[in-house]
């Protein structure tokens, strides 16, 4: 039986954010929390692999235990099972140690054919994670993902890149990153959400999965997030007068010029 | 009475909340276009949201009870009283009136299709003379060989000219008592429809005046016993109110949001204008409104779901029914004067339709006049205190 672990990440809805443009600094105040969007199209896909082929899915977080209500929303969206794995002593850590993180409770899972990740979050957008995480559970990794097909042990995947597709094939147990244009993904039923309470969710922490402290967290990390900030953009004002039609043309010579338009 | 919601509630309204931030710029679209908003149904019909209170043996039904569809309506009303209206005439007047009195055919032959969203309802009472007494409308049927034949008018029917399916009341001709409710197929021989036109608000909401000329409805589309089609109104009413209620709260919401969002943008003075006690009382106001109706409307649907589970049990009933009158009176009234205070909040921008405020302010005005006016309500809420032998109609 296809056994497919699927990460996904609880994320600040980016909607939610305000920004305060005086200070130029984004504030987190309030704002409501989700499932990352992209990391729901890697659960759609999981649902409609296990869909067509049989198996069962095991959603795996790492995040607070507020991220509860996000594995539920993926046990509603057809996931068996939910794993979340928090702890303080994973706090403002990288992606780098977050792949670790996920390593060792997908070893704690056990056996696994398939592990799929988005191709980054829609908080950090590191793109790290997926890559990382293939290393330390030492996977084939096929990345950016826009079709996945399975016939037995054998994958063929459809890279999704900025000039073409590639299509490459690999034998599982591999990991993919599953780009958003995949697909759409599902709206649950209210019926598969009174269904999800009833599957197991399982907390985990660091002790659990028997992760190495000195490695993660804001300690353990190799990038450490200094600032942030918005981008700044400044606007040209420039006003073109005269007979509309002289403006237009400069206008026109203008954002060629510019590079708006080609 | 406890309103802790369940893990299962608070999942659906997140499913709920997504649904309704991707039609809000459609929305937004064709409010200022002032057309029909045609992506309700498509939008709603992939969240499965079009037959949430009917039951799970009816295709896409879910079997929400009244609260739970209360609270998704009140999500549902933040994006503005037209995408409600949609739902109050497609599930809580057309659905779940015909799985209240439908027999096992009915059902089965036009919930899984109304469930879906293949078929679309309304429900046609009004008529242009005849609102708040609806004993004295006119539309009538003729019992002929193989079917009922129809005819007369309903007018301010909510989805009247987009239905596929109406349910429609009418008296034995010649007669003024008798009342019978009936299954209307729209594509059915001598019946039309067209949408009202030059309306205050509601623009993205249909809107309709349905004809029937000699329309023929088969003999086993008759909705209810027959001469029961008033009882079957006022059941249909119940939940109708219930959703104007539910609509009503989130509209206050919306209110209570916009208004918080513009007071700590806005600066006038120097100051943001949130600094000003003057617009710090509107927003005490609006919020005030908007938790009293709140909890009112979830008191009346919790009684609701405690008659439906007694559907015997004829003072929970009642009980339910005065209580629903009160949050949809309450509500409808409380959102109409908070919308007008967000629009206060708002300065001479609130003055435009491309802020939520003044659309929620046109909208709301509909919302003390249909499932009830104000005047009838407050007449149903007092003669439940002082007695039947009160009644001024009686």
């Amino acid at each position: 039986m296809l056994e497919i672990i699927v990460c996904f990440k609880h994320v600040i809805d980016e909607t939610e954010l305000r920004i305060d443009r005086a200070s130029n600094k984004i504030n987190f105040e309030g704002a409501k929390t989700k499932i990352s969007d992209d990391d729901k199209n890697v659960i759609e896909e999981a649902v409609r692999i296990k869909e067509k082929n049989g198996g069962s899915i095991t959603a795996l977080c790492v995040g607070a235990a507020d991220a509860k209500k996000s594995a539920k929303e993926a046990l509603a969206m057809g996931c068996d099972r939910a794993r979340l794995v928090s702890d303080p002593a994973f706090s403002d850590e990288d992606a780098i140690a977050t792949a670790y993180v996920l390593s060792q409770a997908i070893k704690k899972i056990g056996k696994y054919d398939l592990v799929l990740t988005s191709t980054g979050t829609t908080d950090s957008y590191t793109g790290a994670v997926g890559p990382a995480l293939g290393e330390f559970l030492d996977l084939p990794q096929l990345t950016y993902a826009s079709k996945i097909v399975i016939s037995g042990n054998k994958l063929t995947v459809d890279r999704l890149l900025e000039e073409g597709v590639e299509t490459v094939e690999a034998e599982s147990p591999a990991l993919i990153t599953v780009s958003r244009e995949i697909n759409q993904p599902r709206f649950p039923t209210l019926l598969q959400i009174m269904g999800a309470g009833k599957k197991e969710l399982l907390e985990w922490n660091a002790a659990a999965i028997g992760v190495d402290i000195g490695i993660v967290g804001k300690g353990g990390s190799r990038v450490e997030v200094t600032a942030l900030n918005l981008p700044k953009s400044s606007r040209k004002r420039v006003i073109y007068e005269g007979k509309p039609e002289d403006s237009a043309k400069q206008l026109a010579e203008a954002l060629i010029k510019e590079g708006a338009v080609k | 009475m406890n309103f802790d919601f369940s893990d299962e509630q608070k999942l659906l309204l997140r499913v709920v909340d997504e649904t309704c931030r991707k039609i809000r710029p459609i929305e937004d679209r064709f409010y200022l276009a002032r057309e029909f908003n045609d992506q309700v149904l498509p939008i709603f019909k992939e969240a499965h949201l079009l037959g949430l209170p009917i039951s799970r043996n009816y295709g896409e039904g879910q079997g929400a009870d009244a609260l739970t569809y209360a609270l998704v309506l009140e999500r549902i009303g933040q994006e503005g009283t037209g995408i409600r209206t949609f739902f109050s005439g497609h599930v809580s007047l057309g659905q779940s009136t015909l799985q209240k009195w439908g027999t096992d055919d009915q059902r089965e032959r036009y919930l899984p299709k109304t469930t879906s969203g293949e078929m679309i309802m309304a429900f046609g009472l009004t008529e242009p003379t005849a609102g708040s007494d609806p004993a004295s409308m006119k539309t009538n049927f003729e019992e002929r060989g193989d079917g009922y034949y129809l005819n007369g008018q309903k007018a301010w029917i909510s989805n009247g000219s987009i239905a596929d399916l109406a349910i429609v009341f009418a008296y034995p001709e010649g007669k003024t008592e008798g009342m019978c409710a009936f299954l209307v197929e729209t594509k059915a021989e001598g019946f039309s429809a067209e949408p009202i036109k030059h309306k205050l608000g509601l623009p993205t909401s249909d809107t309709g005046l349905l004809y029937f000329t000699d329309c023929k409805v088969p003999k086993e589309n008759m909705l209810g016993p027959p001469g029961k089609g008033l009882s079957v109104a006022y059941t249909a009413l119940m939940s109708g109110r219930l959703s104007v209620a539910a609509g009503s709260v989130g509209v206050l919401q919306d209110c209570l949001d916009e208004s918080v969002r513009y007071a700590k943008e806005r600066v006038q003075h120097k100051k943001k204008i949130g600094k000003h006690q003057l617009v710090q009382r509107e927003i005490a106001k609006i919020s005030l409104d908007l938790e009293s109706s709140r909890m009112m409307t979830y008191r009346a649907a919790t009684l609701k779901v405690q008659s439906d589970q007694s559907p015997n049990n004829y003072e929970l009933r009642s009980e339910a029914d005065w209580w629903i009158a009160q949050a949809k009176y309450y509500s409808a009234n409380a959102s109409f004067t908070g919308a007008d205070r967000a629009l206060q909040v708002f300065g001479a921008n609130g003055f435009s339709f491309e802020n939520r405020p003044a659309r929620h302010l046109a909208d709301t005005r509909a919302c003390r006049i249909y499932e009830g006016t104000d005047q009838i309500l407050e007449q149903k809420i007092a003669i439940k205190l002082l007695g039947t032998e009160f009644e001024a109609y009686s």
